[in-house]
């Protein structure tokens, strides 16, 4: 590694000047003629002995609007003997601190500037001299008054006017021209022969510097005491995924993410720290511009519980190009603002807001998606020779000829095959139902944004288009965004503005669900669908397999019409006042209200509606949550104590509601869904209505003494109707001290060292998500038929828990954050404890009792984690223009049982402190050979796999710790969890010029999956001769008596318990996200027009490292016919003027 | 003035702020609170409604229905009747592999179990409501009560005297620790003895609605619990009984007891209703039977799971000229090319294990899954047979039995009288008890009854052995399911030997 040569040049960069409140910024001094500001009125009170000026400096700014800027050598070591001001005038305060330390000062703007007295520059020569001049504006084309513009190696500088503008006499033709400004990067300009210049400067970002959004306000990320993680916009590019979930894989550690199916629009499942709750879910709140939204995405469903359509993601909404930041809380300290809905981390979403201004983007993708065949099954000639093969292996076993018996097989009435020697001759490869039911999947996004502004009035409007036709045929999502972000400044004491989000989106279903026999999804199909078939018979209907006719045609799929329209009004208006001058009152109104319905008409065409007479339905899903709060927030400065006291109240209402009608028998498919009363079959009708109520009080304080020592307390005292009448308040407190190492005097010399931060945090968060579990119901959920007619029954289905309480999370954390290097080298390390109590869930009763659970409060889990994010600069050569930087991400977490519910009874194998998912399974023995006897498995024949007798139970289920001659639950042996032992994301960015490349990937380690679809496409190998239905290629190897070396289990059933432990599998994966090439046009040709005119091509998804032997080790979650991630080449453009 | 307004303004926000979620009652739209439910006699019907639709549960699939884990087969495993295409459910039952860890033997036992507890618990809530009628009172908890004899009838006969919750006390508090107690037989029968014998004083001889149970239909169930506990006096007696109610007559043409056309006939005494829908309540035997190359000569649709068999060499038993051979099909409608071919399933190999089990015939309205046929539970044939069987076990041979044995076999062979059996072709009682049980065969075949009659006759075992399988003394009880004997904590036994 040769990277510390170059670290160590970065340290010893020379200037290392430093500004005490902001920005890091390098500035060096300069005359000006600019204005003396008018702010001498400001007063300074300092008394004390013996003071360092760097600290009464700092006071000085702590007490006035002023910041100095200096170069820290001019004042490091200068002690001020005495100091006694009393209310005095700023510039005399200066004068009298300055002067004796040889310093001098002037005032622009805000800003003191400190020299020394002694001009240490030499005289230049005055040699062919001529002006130049030009203007200094941010990106969005604004003006920046006082930034500061030098001639490079001359000592000649400027400051730039109200308007922009400088001018600077130039010696000589060459040269080069630095500028400067706060909170900008500072940029340098070859000189050429032009005179004029127009200079764009870059809003700098720096870490420590960041706003982190927290629950109901902001804070500096220097500041911070929780276990936060914050991401930009830019560390969320969106390729060819609808929704940021996908992008956030291995992006934030201690989040994981998993894609649960990769349909367009698909869902992800996302944890904050693991998975511990056990009852309650483990979903995260999630926030959108300070609206705490509930719930996963409205899928109506489609009338029949056979077909489904994938789970999607609910962050489909929102147009992820909208986003400006997605902070998510993790730890209790970030989280208890939230209180009882926050023990799962809580995601904050913000998005873009308008600023001063015009700024017009607007950018647009273009993508092409793959589908890789998941694996390769039987062709038609294959599928027949197997098929053979298994009747004639049925017919061996059926009447006991050897190897399953010594039967004379001339004895016996012979076996037929079902396919002859001449057929199998001529079938080929058959049809490739595979390639029948997928396409090539394109996806188109445009995005237009305008952001747009005075001091008074900002507004951000931006519309959006995101279609996708997916690679399975009929597979379409389309989403049309309008977004509207307002701030309005009425007066000086009031702000009011509104965060306003409409959505629809269009989704065409295709049928992927896990359903089996005639239930089998269109995926399902196209895999084990009989390859000697054709499309269409001789009569034009859809090819039915001869020997199954219960799983639809792949193709006929595609005469469904299965479409659901969602839609989502976001609304959020805010108020806030300023009665005094460090009080801030806001209050806002809002209302999600959404909408999805899903239209589905199965016609005469497709197995389903041909058994129906073809079968129509509307269904409908509604919810609309209302939302009141209400803060003040008091900011309090004192020397060097800053606190800021928050508290608040928070109403907020759930409503939600569905109906659907079903009608059948239609006489013809004309009408699709638009015409159910044309079905002559007795509509079904329903409909259902539910509401819940959350009232919160909350308070929190964040105190920081000298900027070093920080202090955070949190509490909200929640109230919900789900809850019984003995519990329906919850109090969830949390504190958190924070310590900046890095700023005591002791590390401060240190200079490899920029930062150094320690946090520590503890408190309580709630989980009240278990519905209205708390009451007794009876529901009308069973029908007996008297006189041919429906009689509607009703029976018990939920028993009452008046004690039924929160969840409550009880989290310890331990955080680092460090920067070495200047921040070349920067990171966060967390760890962190936590224990769920009265874990919410259903404690069951006895099976022979009335209903089988009730809603109850049951032990404790436990979830310990470490979670690590480091970033390198590895190179940054200004000169050569080149940066590459490395971000690495790690996670792991471990969810335990710490005790259970003292009534759960325990399965022998179990202990009190399993891993919360833990995979008990038996073992497997290779195969049963000719003529072995396995005594412990009776009915076992040749070609069965073997489990080992390992142990076994005495009558009163006690181990008897040895082998008992049969297999049962005593052989069980606990192998792992389907949890990852930890989640590696790693991203590379190299830019060189205006090239820049991004590679991107993620993985999960160590878990295990039940691996579906071997057992179904290479285990079920009798299916072939049953249900005529196909298998993978793999299933060639399968045992059979003229095949006894065989890796797979023959087709011979295994009744014995554990059959199935084979198919046990590791998903481990680690798989290449994206490889993205940009090139910005901008400053080549394009830069009188453009400020940015960036094109891009990605691949996604172009490899995975795995030993999964299924179809895809992420979506493969335990399911059959998972939609698997496919392959996309995406052309891009971003452009902004 | 302006801080007036700023002032204004904060009053009206903090004002706003408070108390918006008020005492946090929860507001329930769609669901029934058991603050007020059950009160009214018509909550009461809904409860008992609610009772019947426990035959049949949430889905068609399971307890009394047609899918291997369900009653009809549950009653034919072990049996020489009994062949099913599906090799993981049939290689067990053939070989008694009898697991406790077996979904196909101990589903319907996990399913079954709690529907008790809930009729227990009804039967004590019905008591509890204010009824102006006492008399329609004590109908709807009798009809609890025959719903909870048949299951605890089917529980005993597949598991043993099952350990249920027949305590209403224990029903109604369900979350207390509670062991139901195994009873001995004598305390198990007298359970439900005295229960039906209360049922049958409130039930009516003739129901309000079809479907519902009649004193008949109580009595046919304590008839067979009679039978199975060899109470051969009191089954004759309460076998004359029946017949002297005079609602029930054997049907004309055997062939139609099941038919969609011929529901609600004289010789049902209990079916549990069937639509043709995707309902809980429907008939799903014809697509567990036919075989996948099946079409409907009238164009019906068709589902196909080529499940059952009648294996041939009991299809061979029946006389060619008996007409319940003609229920048990070998001949069906394929497709060639255009036109539809009748063939003969057996000689061309499509059936190689046996004859269609088709008793249920086509209902043109079904989509072919979900057929409207009743499902037949109890019918008269059987008290016949059974009254037959009891005078024959108490008095010895006898002229009644064999004419009532006569009265089944002349519908069967349209009223051929040289088809009658007489007092003469029989040696001994045993000889006639043993020709009954063939009888049955032929009368009940596939109707889910002959393992209980195997049993009876305590012939299951020995006949399996005489096949040549491995079937043991406690294969006469399926195994209780492995998890309830784990939550029993020493309290649930499991079955012996399992």
């Amino acid at each position: 590694m040769n990277s510390g040569k170059k670290m160590r040049r970065a340290f010893a960069y020379p200037y290392q000047l430093f500004r005490v409140m902001k920005i890091a910024l390098f500035l060096t001094f300069i005359s000006i003629t600019g204005l003396y500001a008018n702010g001498f009125s400001q007063q300074v009170t300092l008394h004390g002995k013996k003071q360092q000026l760097s600290v009464l400096v700092k006071n000085i700014e702590q007490q006035t609007d002023y910041h100095f800027i200096y170069d820290k050598r001019d004042i490091e070591g200068i002690d001020i003997d005495q100091v006694a001001l009393e209310g005095a005038p700023l510039n005399q305060a200066l004068e009298q601190l300055l002067t004796p330390a040889g310093l001098g000062y002037k005032i622009v703007d805000h800003y003191i500037l400190l020299k020394p007295l002694a001009d240490r520059g030499g005289a230049m020569n005055r040699l062919q001299e001529r002006k130049i001049e030009g203007r200094v504006q941010n990106s969005a084309g604004q003006p920046l008054r006082g930034a500061v513009v030098t001639i490079k190696g001359t000592g000649r500088s400027t400051a730039t006017g109200a308007d922009g503008q400088f001018t600077l006499q130039m010696p000589g033709n060459k040269g080069q021209l630095q500028v400067r400004f706060m909170g900008y990067e500072p940029q340098e300009i070859t000189l050429s022969e032009t005179t004029v210049y127009r200079i764009t400067l870059k809003e700098q970002v720096d870490a420590l510097d960041e706003v982190v959004v927290v629950g109901y306000g902001t804070q500096k990320k220097a500041d911070l005491t929780g276990a936060v993680v914050s991401l930009k916009k830019e560390d969320l590019t969106q390729h060819a995924d609808a929704s940021i979930g996908q992008m956030l894989s291995g992006k934030a550690p201690g989040v994981t993410i998993r894609n649960t199916n990769a349909l367009p629009g698909g869902g992800v499942e996302i944890l904050v720290r693991g998975a511990a709750s056990t009852g309650a879910g483990n979903d995260p709140l999630v926030v959108i511009d300070g609206f705490p939204v509930s719930g996963g995405a409205l899928e109506p469903s489609n009338g029949t519980n056979d077909y489904y359509q994938g789970d999607r993601s609910p962050l489909n909404s929102l147009n992820p190009d909208d986003i400006a930041s997605i902070d998510i809380m993790k730890d209790a300290s970030a989280t208890a603002i939230y209180g009882a809905r926050a023990a799962n981390g809580v995601i904050i979403i913000t998005t873009k807001r308008g600023k001063e201004g015009v700024q017009l983007n607007y950018s647009t993708q273009y993508s092409n998606q793959q589908m890789r065949k998941p694996f390769q099954m039987l062709d038609a000639t294959q599928f027949m020779h197997e098929t053979n093969k298994v009747i004639r292996e049925r017919w061996l076993r059926q009447y006991s000829i050897a190897p399953y018996g010594n039967v004379d097989s001339t004895t016996v009435t012979s076996w037929i095959p079902r396919y002859s020697e001449a057929q199998i001759a001529e079938a080929g490869a058959g049809t490739d139902w595979w390639d029948l039911a997928t396409q090539t999947g394109h996806i188109q996004s445009h995005n237009l944004s305008l952001s747009g502004g005075n001091e008074t009035v900002k507004t951000f409007t931006s519309l959006g288009y995101f279609g996708q036709n997916g690679v399975l045929k009929k597979s379409k999502f389309e989403r049309f965004t309008g977004k509207f972000n307002l701030d309005y400044k009425v007066t000086d004491f009031l702000n009011v503005g509104l965060s306003a989000l409409a959505t629809q989106i269009n989704n065409s279903n295709v049928q992927i669900g896990e359903g089996q026999w005639q239930g089998s999804g269109m995926i399902m199909s196209a895999l084990m669908f009989d390859p000697t078939l054709p499309v269409k018979d001789e009569e034009g209907n859809y090819s039915i397999a001869n020997y199954y006719a219960n799983m639809p045609n792949p193709v006929s799929f595609t005469e469904v019409d299965d479409h659901t329209k969602q839609q989502r009004f976001l609304s959020n208006v805010f108020v806030e006042v300023v009665p005094l001058k460090h009080l801030k009152i806001r209050t806002s109104v809002g209302i999600d209200h959404q909408q999805s319905e899903r239209k589905a008409y199965y016609p005469k065409t497709f197995l389903f509606g041909q058994l129906r007479n073809g079968q129509a339905t509307i269904n409908a899903s509604g919810k609309d949550d209302y939302l009141f709060d209400l803060t003040a927030t008091y900011n309090l400065t004192h020397h060097q104590h800053q606190a800021t006291f928050m508290a608040g109240y928070a109403y907020q209402q759930f409503n939600d509601d569905y109906r659907g009608i079903t009608a059948s028998d239609f006489f013809t498919d004309a009408f699709s869904y638009d015409n159910l009363g044309a079905g002559s079959d007795r509509p079904l009708v329903g409909s259902s209505r539910g509401r819940s109520v959350l009232g919160s009080y909350f308070a929190r304080i964040n105190y920081s003494f000298n900027s070093r020592y920080l202090l955070t307390l949190n509490a909200r005292y929640d109230g919900s109707d789900k809850f019984g009448a003995n519990n329906k308040w919850g109090f969830f407190p949390s504190a958190a001290l924070g310590w900046r190492l890095s700023e005591e005097s002791f590390l401060k010399e240190v200079r490899q060292l920029s930062n150094l931060k320690l946090r520590v945090s503890y408190g309580q968060t709630g989980n009240s998500n278990i519905g209205s579990n708390a009451f007794a119901f009876y529901d009308v959920n069973r029908t007996a038929i008297f006189n041919n007619e429906i009689a509607l029954g009703a029976t018990p289905s939920q028993l009452a828990n008046p004690d039924l309480k929160w969840e409550t999370t009880t989290e310890a954390n331990i955080g680092l954050d460090f920067g070495f290097f200047n921040n070349r080298l920067t990171g966060t390390a967390e760890f962190y404890d936590k224990t769920i109590a009265d874990l919410l869930g259903y404690r069951d009763l006895r099976s022979w009792m009335l209903l089988p659970s009730v809603a109850a409060n049951l032990g404790k889990t436990k979830s310990t984690g470490v979670e690590i994010g480091i970033t390198a600069v590895n190179i940054d050569n200004k000169n050569k223009n080149l940066h590459w930087s490395t971000t690495v991400n790690y996670t792991s977490y471990n969810d335990r049982w710490k005790e259970r519910s003292p009534d759960v009874v325990l399965s022998p194998w179990q202990s009190a402190s399993d891993p919360i998912r833990a995979v008990f399974n038996y073992i497997t023995d290779g195969i049963v050979q000719p003529g072995e006897v396995v005594p412990h498995m009776p009915t076992a024949v040749p070609g069965n796999i073997k489990i080992k007798d390992i142990n076994g139970f005495d009558e009163n289920l006690n181990y008897t710790g040895g082998q008992d001659g049969k297999i049962d639950q005593a052989d069980l042996v606990y192998i792992g969890r389907t949890d990852p032992a930890f989640t590696l994301g790693i991203s590379n960015t190299l830019k060189y010029k205006r090239l820049d490349l991004t590679v991107y990937g993620y993985g999960m380690f160590n878990r295990w999956v039940y691996n579906q679809s071997l057992l179904k496409y290479v285990g079920w190998s009798d299916k072939l001769w049953e249900h005529g239905t196909n298998l993978r290629v793999e299933a060639i190897d399968r045992w059979s008596s003229l095949n006894t070396d065989g890796k797979y289990p023959s087709d011979a059933p295994n009744t014995t318990i554990g059959a199935d432990a084979w198919v046990w599998e590791k998903a481990s994966f680690f798989r290449i996200k994206n490889i993205t090439l940009g090139y910005d046009l901008s400053n080549r040709f394009l830069k009188r027009t453009f400020k940015t005119f960036r094109v891009y091509l990605d691949v996604q998804n172009p490899v995975v490292f795995t030993s999964w032997s299924g179809m895809d080790p992420e979506t493969d979650g335990g399911s059959i016919a998972p939609y698997p991630n496919q392959v996309s080449y995406s052309l891009g453009l971003n452009l902004s003027l | 003035m302006i801080m007036k307004v700023q002032h204004y303004i904060c009053l009206i926000l903090l004002l706003a702020a408070f108390g918006c979620e008020k005492d946090l009652e929860p507001t329930v739209y769609n669901r029934l609170s058991t603050v007020n439910f059950p009160q009214t006699v018509a909550d009461a019907e809904v409860l008992v409604n609610g009772i019947y639709g426990e035959f049949r549960g949430d889905n068609a699939w399971y307890r009394y229905s047609i899918n291997p884990e369900a009653r009809l087969m549950l009653g034919e495993y072990g049996t020489e009747e009994c062949w099913m295409n599906w090799e993981w459910a049939n290689t067990p039952q053939m070989n008694f592999d009898y697991n406790p860890n077996y979904d196909l033997f101990t589903n319907f036992y996990g399913r079954m179990v709690p529907v008790v507890t809930k009729a227990t618990a009804v039967i004590a809530q019905l008591k509890e409501v204010s009824f102006d009628d006492t008399e329609a009172q004590n109908r709807l908890i009798a009809e609890v009560k025959a719903c909870r004899a048949l299951w605890l009838y089917d529980l005993d006969g597949f598991y043993g005297q099952p350990q249920v919750v027949l305590d209403p006390e224990a029903a109604l508090n369900p979350q207390q620790l509670y062991y139901p107690p195994k009873l001995s037989a004598e305390e198990f029968l007298a359970f439900v003895e005295t229960d039906l014998l209360e049922a049958m004083a409130a039930l009516p001889v003739q129901a309000s609605e079809y479907g519902r149970f009649t004193k008949g239909a109580a009595m046919t169930i304590l008839l067979k619990f009679y039978m199975r506990y060899h109470a051969w006096e009191k089954a004759a007696n309460l076998s004359q009984e029946i017949m002297n109610l005079h609602q029930y007559e054997l049907l004309d043409d055997y062939t139609s007891i099941w038919s969609i056309n011929n529901e609600r006939n004289k010789e049902i005494i209990f079916a549990l209703g069937c639509i043709a829908e995707n309902n809980p309540n429907t008939n799903l035997m014809r697509a567990h039977v036919l075989p996948a190359d099946y079409v409907s000569p009238n164009g019906a649709p068709v589902v196909a799971y080529s499940g059952y068999r009648l294996p041939w060499s009991v299809y061979d038993s029946f006389d060619d000229a008996d007409i319940r051979k003609k229920t048990m099909v070998k001949d069906y409608y394929v497709r060639s090319g255009s036109n539809l071919e009748l063939v003969d399933g057996r000689a061309t190999q499509r059936l190689i294990n046996g004859a269609l089990p088709l008793k249920y015939d086509e209902d043109r309205n079904s989509d072919g899954t979900y057929q409207g046929n009743d499902l037949v539970i109890l019918r008269y044939a059987d008290v016949l047979l059974l009254r037959a069987e009891a005078l024959n076990k108490l008095n010895g041979l006898n002229q009644e039995s064999v004419d009532l044995v006569n009265e089944i076999r002349d519908r069967a062979f349209l009223g051929n009288a040289s088809k009658r059996i007489q007092l003469a072709d029989f040696a001994s009682p045993d000889a006639f008890d043993d020709y009954l049980l063939q009888e049955r065969l032929w009368e009940f075949c596939f109707e889910g009854e002959r393992r209980e009659d195997l049993i009876r006759h305590g012939k299951y075992i020995s006949y399996a052995g005489a096949r040549g399988k491995n079937a043991q003394a406690h294969h006469v009880r399926y195994p209780i399911p492995m998890s309830a004997v784990i939550e029993g904590q020493g309290n649930i036994k499991q079955n012996a030997e399992y």
